[in-house]
């Protein structure tokens, strides 16, 4: 990583936001997205997510006391000249018209490259994103997963220093996720400038293998803000989650001294000191046939 | 061709982003062809000496319909691009940065647009002129004007004041005749006698002119003898001649006679419109014609060569910098709170007839001492200070604000301009209770003028302010 990956892009204290007609109150008392991370914000629906990636992309006002790339916030703040600096894909994106070769010239150009270089500035992005044999298509030629692409590429011809996402998997297919995360995971390190991406997502798996940091909301409150590695240190036993074939669950008899059994939908969720591989090895030992397993310990998922 | 064209369109989105997005590129070089090609058209007058008014405007009018046409639809498609294929707002990026910069990109090309059907009337007058000799014709018409009062036959007197009629000859005198309750005095207050319009006593031709294509009731008599009454007819023939006119074979004496038993008989008559018997101009409609043209191709400015006069262009401008404005506001804001700015300045006229209608209804006011126009001050200022309350101070939705504000921005012009009307008509009637006819610093034109003038420089102010305001509502997060 570089030096200034510590660099603070963002970050708000005291944030508070009350909605009229409604008890919801989204509140953080502190928030921190630092060049090289990725944020991942989960939480189950109505929880403030989206409030929040609104908030952070300067679409929404909110009390507190803010930074943007080591500046505060104030009255007098020019929102034109920070925000081209943000790069905000909301969950709808809005329609595209013509084809999408000339969307993406027109905000290369409007962004100031010149004319020599706008070719190979869209090719390198282009191929980086898989995206070169459809740029000649039209909007209305094309998949969401790969909209999305589209518009990820348009923001990133800004060189946006913070990229917000909001809800950016919904309707992509498991493929389309993974290559999705994989470009941002390869775009943090491709770059040469500062960027923090922060993104919600209801895809806790997927979002936690790329994340370096995890928000969960519930109830407009952070239950957990801090890196993805932290995320064990909130309990002092381990959890797993597991389902057996041909078995609804585990009987009381396989339970341990201090281990607590419990159930998630079809899964079983289990709470022990034992290590995965002890876990497994008794599992196995005892001849069940496991069809699913999942060390929750270091994930958001312990919340819900 | 078309290649080409799509390398050319390439260029401009790579080079000149804000260019691309107005369309300006393809647009203004089609509204200049548009443009030549209406002067063209305009410029194949097939001018000659017995050219017609009705002929030119045969040839005109159809070139500036047809192409009428054509700038409907390139206005549609101008905003329609406008609105569906405007890339900074679809990438969420209003207000426009450089508001000054799209505001003049719309009016070159709205302009451009628009100017397209008044080329042909401008081509035609420049070919007219390109034809004549204006020296030539100016001094033609000057005769024509002259002699003219020598083949009036359509008026049968004219009306003389009493101080007009003390200085007239005994003879003349004896031919008046008083009107004491004549019902014209009340309309001309010098009207109180009448004369025959064409008079001989002794070796003088009294009588008054007046130019071939005016029309005028009260006008000086003057005195000429008869051998130069005799030179006027003659040199008009000769002129009249050139310019298709034809003649019954009479020598001048025997016109001046003709004309004189016309009188005679006229007032027998009653004079009736059969006055072929006396008149010497065989195809004096035809003539009229003529004379008709060469005097709008001198000057220009009625109906046929409207488009001559740089007054006409200076006025023309309203039109592409009124929508430029509209088109602007369009582009500058999100569709939606356009839609819901229509709505509200709708319902702000809706509401505003409906006040004055039951106001009227209820006899709260009446049409004389100027009470509507006051009642339009008062209620046209309650309304502005609503509006500006409603942006500014009140605790309504940010939407609503929105739609008020874009209204008032699309209305700014209207506004103006009503204040203005009724800032002439109140003042008239300041003059009117003072009895004075000429208070006014600035006359009629130069009022509008100045209003005109005014209009325009606080639309362009408007730009600036209205962008700080859509600024603040699109730009900076919002509640």
């Amino acid at each position: 990583m570089k030096t200034e990956s510590r660099m603070a892009i963002y970050q708000a204290e005291n944030l508070s936001q009350k909605f009229p007609r409604s008890s919801f109150h989204l509140r953080l008392n502190e928030l921190s997205l630092h060049a090289g991370s990725i944020t991942g914000v989960v939480g189950e629906n109505g929880n403030g997510k989206t409030t929040l990636l609104n908030i952070i992309a300067g679409e929404a006002k909110a009390e507190g006391s803010f930074n943007y790339f080591g500046a505060k916030i104030d009255g007098r703040s020019d929102w034109g000249e920070l925000k081209e600096h943000i790069g905000f894909i909301p969950q709808r994106i809005p329609k595209w018209y013509g084809t999408l070769e000339q969307n993406l010239y027109l905000k290369a150009a409007l962004e100031g490259i010149g004319y020599d270089a706008i070719d190979n500035r869209l090719d390198e992005l282009l191929d980086f994103l898989d995206l070169q044999k459809y740029r000649s298509l039209k909007w209305t030629e094309i998949s969401t997963g790969y909209r999305l692409r589209f518009e990820l590429a348009r923001v990133l011809l800004g060189n946006p220093r913070l990229l917000v996402l909001d809800e950016p998997l919904a309707n992509l297919d498991i493929n389309t996720q993974q290559k999705f995360l994989s470009d941002l995971k390869t775009l943090l390190a491709k770059r040469d400038k500062p960027l923090a991406i922060i993104l919600s997502s209801q895809q806790l798996h997927e979002i936690e293998s790329v994340a370096t940091q995890m928000l969960f909301l519930r109830n407009g409150e952070a239950i957990y803000s801090g890196d993805i590695a932290a995320i064990a240190d909130t309990g002092t036993l381990r959890i797993y989650e597991f389902q057996l074939n041909g078995q609804d669950g585990l009987p009381p008899d396989f339970l341990q001294e201090d281990e607590e059994l419990g159930n998630n939908g079809p899964y079983s969720l289990i709470k022990t000191k034992s290590s995965s591989f002890q876990l497994l090895q008794r599992l196995l030992t005892a001849e069940y046939d496991v069809k699913y397993f999942r060390d929750l310990t270091t994930s958001t998922k312990r919340f819900f | 061709m078309r290649e080409l064209f799509k390398a050319y369109d390439e260029k401009v989105l790579k080079s000149k982003p804000l260019i691309w997005i107005t369309a300006l590129h393809w647009l203004f070089p089609l509204a200049i062809l548009l443009c030549v090609l209406s002067y063209t058209c305009g410029w194949c007058v097939p001018y000659s000496v017995n050219l017609t008014r009705q002929e030119v405007e045969g040839f005109i009018f159809p070139v500036a319909w047809i192409t009428g046409v054509c700038v409907i639809i390139l206005l549609v498609i101008f905003f329609m691009r406008q609105i569906r294929f405007d890339a900074l707002r679809v990438h969420h990026s209003l207000p426009y940065k450089k508001p000054y910069l799209h505001f003049f990109i719309f009016l070159i090309t709205l302009s451009s647009i628009t100017a397209i059907p008044h080329l042909a009337s401008l081509g035609g007058l420049h070919k007219c002129r390109y034809s004549i000799v204006e020296s030539v014709v100016r001094s033609d018409l000057a005769v024509l004007d002259k002699g003219v009062a020598h083949f009036v036959l359509e008026q049968k007197k004219i009306f003389y004041s009493q101080a007009q009629y003390d200085n007239l000859p005994l003879g003349l005198r004896q031919m008046a005749v008083k009107h004491d309750n004549d019902a014209d005095q009340a309309i001309y207050k010098s009207g109180r006698y009448t004369l025959p319009l064409y008079n001989l006593i002794g070796d003088s031709i009294y009588f008054s002119r007046k130019k071939m294509n005016h029309y005028s009731r009260s006008r000086n008599i003057e005195a000429l003898s008869l051998e130069d009454a005799k030179v006027e007819i003659e040199e008009f023939k000769k002129v009249a001649y050139k310019y298709g006119g034809r003649f019954k074979d009479l020598t001048p004496r025997e016109h001046i006679d003709q004309m004189l038993l016309f009188i005679q008989q006229g007032s027998v008559l009653n004079f009736n419109d059969n006055n072929q018997t006396y008149n010497t101009i065989m195809n004096h409609d035809e003539l009229r014609q003529h004379y008709s043209l060469h005097d709008d191709i001198l000057d220009a400015g009625d109906s046929l060569f409207y488009a001559g006069p740089w007054k006409f262009w200076k006025y023309y401008l309203l039109l592409p910098f009124l929508l430029s404005l509209l088109l602007y506001v369009l582009c500058a804001v999100k569709l939606m709170d356009f839609g819901w700015a229509l709505l509200v300045g709708s319902l702000t006229f809706v509401f505003g007839g409906i006040l004055t209608g039951l106001s009227i209804a209820l006899g709260l006011i009446s049409n004389s001492h100027n009470e509507l126009e006051w009642f339009w001050l008062v209620l046209i200022t309650a309304f502005l200070l609503t509006y500006l309350f409603i942006i500014h101070f009140s605790a309504l939705r940010s939407v609503i604000k929105r739609a008020f504000a874009i209204a008032l921005h699309i209305l700014t012009p209207v506004i103006f301009w009503f204040y203005w009307i009724l800032g002439d008509e109140l003042h008239e009637v300041y003059n009117v209770d003072f009895g004075t006819d000429h208070y006014e610093i600035l006359d009629e034109n130069s009022y509008y003028a100045l209003g005109y003038s005014l209009l325009l420089v606080i639309c362009l102010i408007s730009i600036s302010l209205f962008n700080r305001h859509y600024t603040k509502q699109y730009v900076h997060p919002k509640s």
